[in-house]
């Protein structure tokens, strides 16, 4: 199989499996700068992940762990995806996900207590350990994305040569009780009905890394609320954005729809989404 | 296993099942066949006989084919097994997956057999067409074109709407709505029925029903002809199943054991289905209450239930093992009694021929109290006060845990009789959940919301007078909040400014394109830029046009498709888009304080009515856009174009087919309130109390559906003329079969009131005063019902999703609203699934190479 051969294949699930959502959702298209970035995922992970992806023996692995039990009682099924390479006598576990690599080495803490719980889990339900794991972070680097824009091929090796999209995970020494308990808890928060935003100031606080290549720190607010629709209603979103209270005399709302409104893909959106066909439109009427 | 035996998971959790249930979980090969009444714990024999072949037969989930009608059905056998397979795990250790188990309703399973990749060539996945709901369906064939172009192939004459409703056993009408609705009860019934239009066009000589099968032809063409997309609805879902597992012989394999739940609900498609995966190692279950069949509507019909001991010899040359299951551990056994002695009440055999299984329910316990009672006024003003004032006692002499144990059941929410009753309830301080007695579009929060929409868009003129009451309604609703927010006035007047700016720079620029002689066709260049920027539109049109985002994306789009340059159409349009959609729209209206409060009821638990009012909105806003485009067009905005396709058709559709009120699948009642529910939407249920509010339920004559069906397929049947009658008296079984502790009978007497004469006999032996009640049997300690399911949690998309906002989590996960850009969620699904599809092909190479390794 040549590599040209397995690009030809890849780019050919990729656009079936493009045609298929597209179909399954109707118009909620991608936007074109989404579609190539989606498509670089993919490629680069074959590029760079090579050893993995031809070792893979089980794809898409669902876990569930019945059985747990909340601090209020109540009973609960714990569940994961996960891939898996199993060899002869060695069992590794990997986590794809869509994200930039800096930000996973920046919130480690989170993915350790996932994949350490995934692999808990796997041992309970099949009996044997896995002996290594990692998160795959499949997001090219923005060094990355830009020298691939502007056609540098010499820059696009250097860059390719230095992102490494797999982060390894450690066991941790500790017991996962700590995790357990809280995943429990969550769970009765939830079915408490416990749905209050966190407060501005968590908002403000830096949570993730830039991809771009300034690497720079991004705040919660511009990492999780912008695409948020519930920003518009949202209390601490009001304060953050405004830095007014929301419910004070002064509150301008009006501002504040401006501010909430620019999502910063627009034009994007608009581009990829219009419909030039207003006959299609209006066959129904 | 070793050392767990049944007994000792049975003793674990106090069950004592009797001598035929254990017999029907300890029986592990060949066709079985459980005729269960009400009450007798049919799904929980299936649970456990499902556990057994896993737990001490070493059968893999994967293996099992697990089986039901309905969403709620599905949620409890997949819960309930997997609760059970705990039990077993804590005892041993040893934790079972059922992730990949085949167990949930009929639909979900033939659409999961639809990506099965085995049944293809194991490597591809399988292009699955887009499933229709009900509610697409008829959005599909609404549509003037596809409407129009069915009628034509059917070639139905000069009225075809008024010959096509008039047929199928409506009064006659012209409306578009009304043939729809007729087409599609006609369409779903021929492919519940596996009917091939052309090869039954030769066995009828009615012109009509030649028009009908044709335009039926037309449908299923229409569903298929795009390539890039295919669309099915729910009941040729399982044909598109059907053909999958018969194209070659792995169909019969894929399964060890076919386990069916509620069989008496199966349509003949769905049987050939079972059959099928079953045909190769013959081991089906199916366990159903022919007296409990209740989905006729859907193309079902008891027959297949009545018949499937021949079926088993017939289709896999084997007897089937019958044990019937009968013994009622729910109700009190003069519940029991009173429904025995119903059912007796009519004739059941037609020409030598019975339709139904012979059987008398036993109650697990005798008991001699009085358990089925009347109230002593029969006019329907005061029994509703008598009825109303007994259960504001029961309620407060704490005879029940909660309000939500008390249901009051009626054959339909549309008679008067549950208006009075709820009046009376509420009068004593009551609340009432009727989660389909309203329809959506009536709410407070939808008339709000589509209120804003039609002064900020206008209001079309439409020829249907409810619904233009509805609109000026809609409107006043809204015009009253625009008086109240000053914020909200002024968001709404600029919202008009800007749509009216919109189409006047469109025609503005339009006229510019005219007079330098260019047409919509044109490339976009230098010259129709000029031609553009000296329109005098304003300056938000002009930065666009000369702007250096346009010029990428033409760049853009010339470096992808060089043969293709962009259009002045494009162009034109993009440049008088509005920069939000309909849902865009919805959530920015959600700051204001009318809207917002919604979501700050919601954020504490204090309440969640209108929050789910909401979230429906905004998936009907997004079913829109589905349909159209997100992006609103000024071309779009003008000559009333949107306002006819937004107000006129789509909400139009919504308010013609009534479509109910959110309702959330797991969670049914919410406490505190006492259900009103129609009998349907009780069954699989049980309350501790039922009152059953409408004792009148009249016979029809045979339905044109079942007679054309019949006449067609010529397969044996109910009699057409009694029908009917069946249907009435199962649904009232259903009914009464509800009541664990007392049974409330309404018979309303006197003007205009009639109670079926079924009700008198049983009444009359039956039936005590509720002044006389004796109220010990109500015992709110004494436990009945399945209890809490637990739910599955996922590590990223509940635990991760909650820590990072839970009120996010909310909105996306708890309620289900959908979102206005879907990019990350289709992104992600984008990368995976051709990561899985790459990794799924690696692996079939490296097997191949190995195959031929081997083979040389």
């Amino acid at each position: 199989m040549t590599e040209e051969q397995v690009l030809q294949h890849i780019r050919e699930f990729f656009d079936a499996n493009y045609r298929q959502i597209l179909a399954a959702g109707g118009a909620h298209i991608l936007t074109p700068r989404a579609l190539e970035q989606a498509r670089q995922q993919v490629e680069h992970y074959w590029k760079k992940m090579r050893d993995i992806a031809t070792s893979v023996t089980e794809t898409e692995v669902r876990l569930q762990l019945p059985n747990q039990k909340t601090p209020k009682g109540r009973t609960f099924v714990i569940e994961g995806v996960v891939d898996l390479v199993r060899e002869a006598d060695r069992i590794r576990m990997y986590d794809i996900k869509t994200h930039y690599c800096g930000e996973v080495a920046k919130n480690l803490e989170s993915y350790s207590a996932q994949l350490n719980v995934y692999a808990y889990v796997w041992r309970e339900l099949r009996g044997n350990a896995v002996h290594e794991m990692g998160v795959i972070a499949v997001q090219l680097p923005g060094s990355l994305r830009e020298a691939i824009r502007e056609g540098r091929i010499e820059d696009i090796r250097a860059e390719l040569e230095q992102w490494n999209p797999l982060v390894p995970i450690p066991f941790t020494d500790s017991s996962l009780d700590g995790v357990f308990k809280r995943i429990a808890e969550t769970v009765d928060k939830i079915e408490d009905g416990e749905f209050a935003p966190p407060a501005v100031k968590k908002l403000r606080e830096v949570a993730g890394a830039d991809s771009g290549r300034t690497g720079a720190g991004l705040t919660f607010a511009t990492l999780h609320c912008r695409n948020c629709d519930g920003r518009f209603s949202c209390d601490s979103y009001r304060e953050y954005a405004l830095n007014a209270r929301p419910r004070g005399k002064q509150f301008d709302l009006r501002r504040y729809l401006d501010i909430a409104v620019d999502d910063g893909e627009l034009d994007d959106w608009i581009d990829g989404n219009i419909e030039l066909d207003t006959d299609r439109l209006m066959s129904d009427t | 296993v070793t050392g767990l035996t049944l007994e000792k998971l049975w003793k674990k959790v106090d069950f004592v099942p009797n001598d035929d249930q254990k017999k029907a979980i300890g029986h592990v090969a060949g066709p079985l066949y459980l005729t269960a009444g009400p009450g007798s714990g049919k799904t929980r024999v299936l649970l456990w006989r499902t556990l057994n072949l896993i737990a001490f037969h070493d059968v893999s989930p994967e293996r099992i084919f697990l089986g039901t009608f309905t969403e709620k059905g599905a949620h409890q056998l997949r819960e309930g097994l997997r609760g059970l397979l705990a039990l077993a795990t804590d005892e041993t250790g040893k934790p079972f997956d059922i992730s990949q188990m085949a167990v949930g309703t009929v639909h979900q399973i033939c659409h999961r057999l639809l990506l099965r990749r085995e049944l293809v060539d194991g490597v591809r996945r399988p292009s699955v067409p887009r499933l229709l709901d009900e509610f697409s369906q008829y959005r599909f064939l609404t549509g003037r074109r596809r409407l129009e172009r069915l009628l034509e192939a059917g070639d139905f004459g000069r009225d075809p709407r008024k010959t096509i409703t008039t047929y199928l056993g409506g009064r006659p009408s012209l409306s578009r709505h009304e043939t729809v609705q007729a087409l599609i009860s006609f369409f779903n019934r021929c492919s519940e029925e596996s009917i091939d239009p052309e090869a039954v066009l030769k066995r009828t000589r009615d012109a009509t029903l030649k028009a009908l099968l044709k335009a039926y032809a037309e449908y299923l063409k229409t569903l298929s002809e795009d390539t890039d997309r295919q669309f099915t609805d729910l009941s040729l879902l399982q044909q598109h199943a059907y053909r999958r597992i018969t194209a070659s012989d792995r169909g019969m394999t894929l399964f060890d054991h076919v386990i069916v739940d509620e069989y008496q609900d199966t349509n003949p498609i769905q049987e050939k289905i079972y059959f099928r995966l079953a045909k190769g190692t013959k081991n089906i279950c199916v366990v159903g209450d022919d007296d409990q069949a209740l989905y006729r509507f859907r193309g079902a019909t008891v027959d297949n239930f009545l018949a499937f001991p021949h079926r088993c010899v017939e289709y896999l040359k084997t007897r089937a093992t019958v044990i019937p299951l009968v013994t009622n551990y729910r109700s009190r056994s003069g519940i029991v009694d009173f429904y025995n002695s119903f059912m007796q009440e009519i004739d059941w055999v037609h020409r030598g021929k019975p339709f139904r299984v012979k059987k008398v329910i036993k109650a697990h316990k005798r008991d001699k109290r009085s358990v089925v009672a009347l109230p002593e006024n029969t006019d329907p003003e005061s029994a509703a006060a008598e009825v109303a004032k007994f259960v504001k006692q029961l309620v407060d002499q704490k005879r029940v845990n909660d309000p939500n144990e008390i249901a009051f059941l009626f054959p339909s929410l549309k008679s008067p009789h549950v208006g009075r009753l709820r009046e009376a309830l509420e009068k004593r301080g009551l609340n009432v959940y009727a989660p389909r007695a309203n329809t959506f579009i009536d709410v407070e929060e939808a008339l709000q919301i589509f209120g804003l929409y039609l002064l900020i868009f206008g209001r079309p003129d439409h020829y249907h007078p409810g619904f233009n009451q509805w609109m000026e309604l809609a409107a006043d609703t809204a015009k009253t909040l625009v008086r109240e927010d000053r914020a909200l006035a002024r968001f709404v007047k600029d919202k008009q400014d800007e749509i009216t700016e919109f189409v006047d720079a469109e025609t503005k620029l339009r006229k510019a394109l005219t007079r330098a002689g260019l047409e919509d066709d044109s490339p976009f260049d230098d010259k129709a830029k000029a031609a553009l920027l000296k329109a005098s539109v304003p300056e938000k049109i002009k930065r666009f046009l000369g702007g250096r985002s346009l010029a990428a994306y033409i760049e853009h789009q010339r470096r992808r498709r060089p043969d293709r340059p962009i259009t002045v159409r494009y162009v034109l349009n993009r440049a008088c888009s509005l920069d939000w959609g309909v849902l865009d729209l919805f959530y920015h209206l959600t700051a204001f304080e009318a809207l917002k409060s919604a979501f700050d009821l919601a954020e504490d638990g204090t309440d969640e009515g209108p929050i789910c009012n909401l979230s429906l909105i905004s998936d009907y806003l997004a079913r829109y856009q589905e349909e159209t485009s997100p992006v609103i067009g000024a071309q779009f905005l003008r000559d009333e174009r949107f306002i006819q396709s937004f107000f006129s058709s789509y909400l139009y559709s919504i308010y013609r087919l009534g479509q109910g009120e959110y309702e959330d699948k797991q969670d049914p009642f919410p406490k505190g309130r006492i259900p009103f529910l129609t009998i349907h939407q009780s069954k699989g249920l049980e309350f501790r109390v039922v009152v059953l509010g409408n004792l009148r339920k009249d016979f029809v004559g045979p339905r044109k559906l079942d007679e054309i069906a019949a006449a067609l397929v010529g397969r044996r049947s109910e009699p057409l003329e009694l029908v009917s009658k069946f249907d009435v008296m199962r649904m009232y079984y259903v009914a009464l079969s509800r009541a664990a502790h007392l049974l409330v009978l309404c018979p309303y007497r006197g003007r205009g009131q009639r109670v079926n004469g079924e009700f008198e006999a049983p009444m009359e032996k039956h039936a005590s005063s509720l002044a006389e009640l004796d109220l010990s049997a109500v015992n709110p300690k004494e436990h009945f019902g399945q209890g809490e399911i637990p739910r599955p949690y996922s590590f990223t998309g509940d635990y991760i999703s909650y820590s990072i906002c839970p009120r996010r989590y909310m909105l996306y996960r708890r309620y289900n609203f959908a979102p206005s850009r879907t990019q990350t969620t289709i992104f992600g699904n984008l990368v995976h699934q051709t990561i899985e599809d790459l990794h799924l092909w690696l692996i079939a190479q490296r097997n191949g190479t190995r195959t031929q390794e081997a083979r040389t």
